[in-house]
């Protein structure tokens, strides 16, 4: 009987529309602002305004990978505490994007950056899955546990590649490791990921309704003639390239992948369609809006990393967010 | 084509467990769909923008003019490395100077920041409108976004590694199109002569310091650049050398790295003579400086003989036309017998 509600109601409710509305226009004010707020003061010239544009992209691009690969994953592993930061993909694009740094893969020329972080984050996915599946049937608590160790493993080698530091590359490590948005990669190379992230948050729209039914026991998720066994894959393979993307645009920037979609489950439900266009657009305000508060603030050393940013403002909210969860003895 | 997509859209909802429905088969299985053709409709217009955005993208940065060289008078100079401002400022052309890296203790003061090689702040650097940058790349190389800006704007970079004293020399004479592509630091500021001047004055001091500390008992020595966590100079760096000149002998000189880390246990085992303790920072007038708590109380030759000694100074750590004070001041540390005749070197 839900079921067949559940098929008759439109993909989009009006309360979906009117948040992705809202979220929409937030961003777009934000961003504006943000093109009027810089290192210079004054009116800027057409580079600046142009410079500032790729600042926006990349926080705008980074937030909705990282905030729709949260989704993908906290429905993919039944679990609102998935993120790519907790269970280790992150970590694999960085250890990816480090061995490049390092002096790794030097024969792919421009492109080794992004190979390194994409196959870092999907070798570090194929671990996770072929670790925690039992024929072919992932075990969601186990995948969370075995991605825990995982990323702790992906740090351990980082820190392994800083100790020997074999290009003098501490200052640079450290300063990456705590997310800044990069803005000496080219242009090409940014706008290239961008190209990457918007079908990747398309892909993962359009996959809503297949994974609210994955979403069920796998025995109704099959009855249901999902292929779940392909769905999860293919939602890893999407969650891996997006997170890789942002890491590279940004960083390992955390927070942002659990609290967009958790934010945005709050307000209109857990409807996979409405909620993966929403957490995009919450991600992408989160990071752009976080950007815009580093224009404005000082703290004597220049502009601070955006990762502590989103550390400092994300780990409260969470808690908040987490302590009204768990009065009512349940998940988000 | 278009049937081409819809079937190649249609397989990859299938194939994620959905489906897909078209025409007649849609109003049949109404909102059993779990993939409709509007969605196939906004897949295929995104990834046709996208490839046209990378299509466009591509044909902008084709359509970069090159680089237009400006003359060597009027120069506005950026220098993100302490170590090259130092050599420009010894060249004289300081007054050039508009812009400056972080954390550079030779700075001329007021001057703008404009972040560092790690974070460059671009839009300082082009509200700044430089004709020369001097950068000291790490392994990263130039970053490429400068190197964008650089040929849309017309400005030389000019790129100097520099870790030994041979490459100090190197960066500021040398115009072998090899070891410096993009040219020495006299060049680039035209004023050849004079820093070809200023580097036989550097080598005379430190021959000179050299001959009066050669035949002298060889000390053993730990040159630290940190005390909390011990950090050495090793290999490959001007430190080293600098130490090699002033006849001292490094007990790091055979460590895997330029700056190995240690902790109390390999200092007890090399057993120096003397430790150097490296510092940035200015000296602290009116307040005696204390053995540091890493190394207090360790039953080395050096504290147990009260050898400890600190240099400290803002040029102290820089690579750069300062070399020969330092070495003067690590000499007199070594053979304090000689420290007056090391004083009239450098005077």
């Amino acid at each position: 009987m839900s079921d067949v509600k559940e098929q008759s109601r439109p993909v989009f409710e009006r309360r979906d529309l009117i948040l992705i509305i809202a979220l929409a226009v937030g961003l777009l004010l934000v961003s504006m602002v943000r093109l009027s707020v810089g290192s210079v003061e004054g009116w800027p010239d057409w580079q600046t305004i142009e410079y500032r544009l790729d600042n926006v992209v990349i926080a705008l691009t980074a937030g909705a990978a990282l905030a729709t690969a949260g989704a993908l994953l906290q429905a993919l592993l039944r679990n609102p505490l998935a993120s790519p930061y907790i269970i280790g993909v992150s970590s694999g694009a960085a250890l990816g994007r480090v061995i490049v740094w390092a002096g790794g893969l030097t024969i792919l020329g421009a492109a080794a950056a992004p190979t390194a972080a994409v196959g870092g984050a999907l070798v570090t996915l194929v671990i996770i899955y072929a670790l925690s599946q039992k024929r072919g049937w992932v075990d969601p608590l186990g995948l969370l546990l075995v991605g825990v160790i995982v990323n702790a493993i992906n740090g351990a080698i980082i820190m392994f590649i800083h100790y020997f530091d074999p290009m003098g590359l501490g200052v640079e490590l450290n300063r990456w490791m705590l997310g800044y948005f990069n803005m000496n990669d080219p242009r090409w190379q940014l706008y290239s990921v961008a190209a990457v992230v918007l079908p990747g948050v398309v892909l993962s729209t359009w996959l809503g309704r297949s994974i609210d039914v994955a979403t069920f026991s796998d025995s109704e998720a099959q009855a249901l003639g999902v292929n779940l066994g392909r769905l999860r894959l293919g939602m890893f393979a999407v969650a891996g390239v997006l997170t890789a993307a942002a890491v590279l645009l940004a960083g390992p920037i955390g927070f942002v992948g659990l609290i967009c979609p958790h934010w945005v489950r709050l307000v209109i439900g857990p409807r996979h369609t409405p909620l993966i266009v929403a957490s995009a657009l919450a991600g992408g305000l989160l990071l752009v809006g976080g950007d815009l508060l580093l224009q404005v603030t000082d703290v004597g050393q220049g502009k601070m990393p955006v990762g502590i940013v989103m550390a400092l403002v994300g780990g409260p909210v969470f808690l908040w967010m987490l302590r009204g969860q768990l009065g009512r003895g349940g998940g988000a | 084509m278009r049937r081409m997509m819809w079937s190649t859209a249609k397989r990859i909802g299938e194939w994620f467990g959905g489906r897909i429905t078209e025409g007649a088969e849609a109003r049949r299985h109404g909102n059993d769909a779990f993939v409709s053709r509007r969605f196939f409709h906004v897949f295929s217009v995104t990834l046709w923008l996208c490839a046209l955005c990378g299509f466009l993208l591509v044909g902008c940065e084709a359509s970069d003019s090159p680089s237009t060289r400006h003359g060597t008078g009027g120069q506005r100079l950026v220098s993100l490395s302490p170590a090259i401002t130092q050599m420009i400022i010894d060249l004289e052309c300081g007054e050039q100077i508009v812009g400056v890296g972080a954390f550079d203790p030779v700075a001329p003061e007021g001057m703008v920041v404009v972040g560092d090689l790690y974070r460059i702040d671009y839009e300082k650097l082009l509200s700044l409108k430089p004709t020369d940058i001097f950068i000291q790349p790490s392994g990263g190389g130039v970053p490429a976004r400068l190197k964008e800006l650089a040929a849309r704007n017309g400005w030389r970079i000019h790129a100097y590694r520099i870790d030994t004293l041979a490459d100090v020399f190197g960066a500021l004479t040398n115009t072998n199109a090899e070891l410096q592509p993009t040219g020495d630091v006299g060049t680039a500021l035209n004023k050849r002569r004079e820093a070809e001047a200023l580097m036989a004055s550097i080598e005379g001091k430190l021959l000179k310091i050299s001959r009066l500390t050669s035949g002298r008992a060889r000390p053993d020595v730990l040159v630290l650049v940190g005390t909390d966590p011990l950090v050495a100079v090793g290999p490959g760096t001007f430190l080293n050398d600098l130490l090699a000149a002033v006849n001292g002998h490094n007990v790091m000189s055979d460590a895997l790295v330029p700056y190995p880390g240690l902790n109390r246990e390999d200092v007890l085992a090399h057993q120096p003579d003397v430790i150097i303790v490296l510092s940035g920072a200015p000296p602290e007038e009116g307040k005696a400086w204390e053995v540091p708590p890493s190394l207090a109380g360790l039953k080395v030759i050096a504290v147990v003989d009260e050898r400890v000694h600190r240099v400290a100074g803002p040029t102290v750590l820089l690579p750069s036309t300062g070399v020969a004070n330092t070495a003067a001041r690590l000499a007199k540390l070594l053979h304090p017998d000689v420290a007056g005749e090391i004083d009239a070197v450098t005077r």
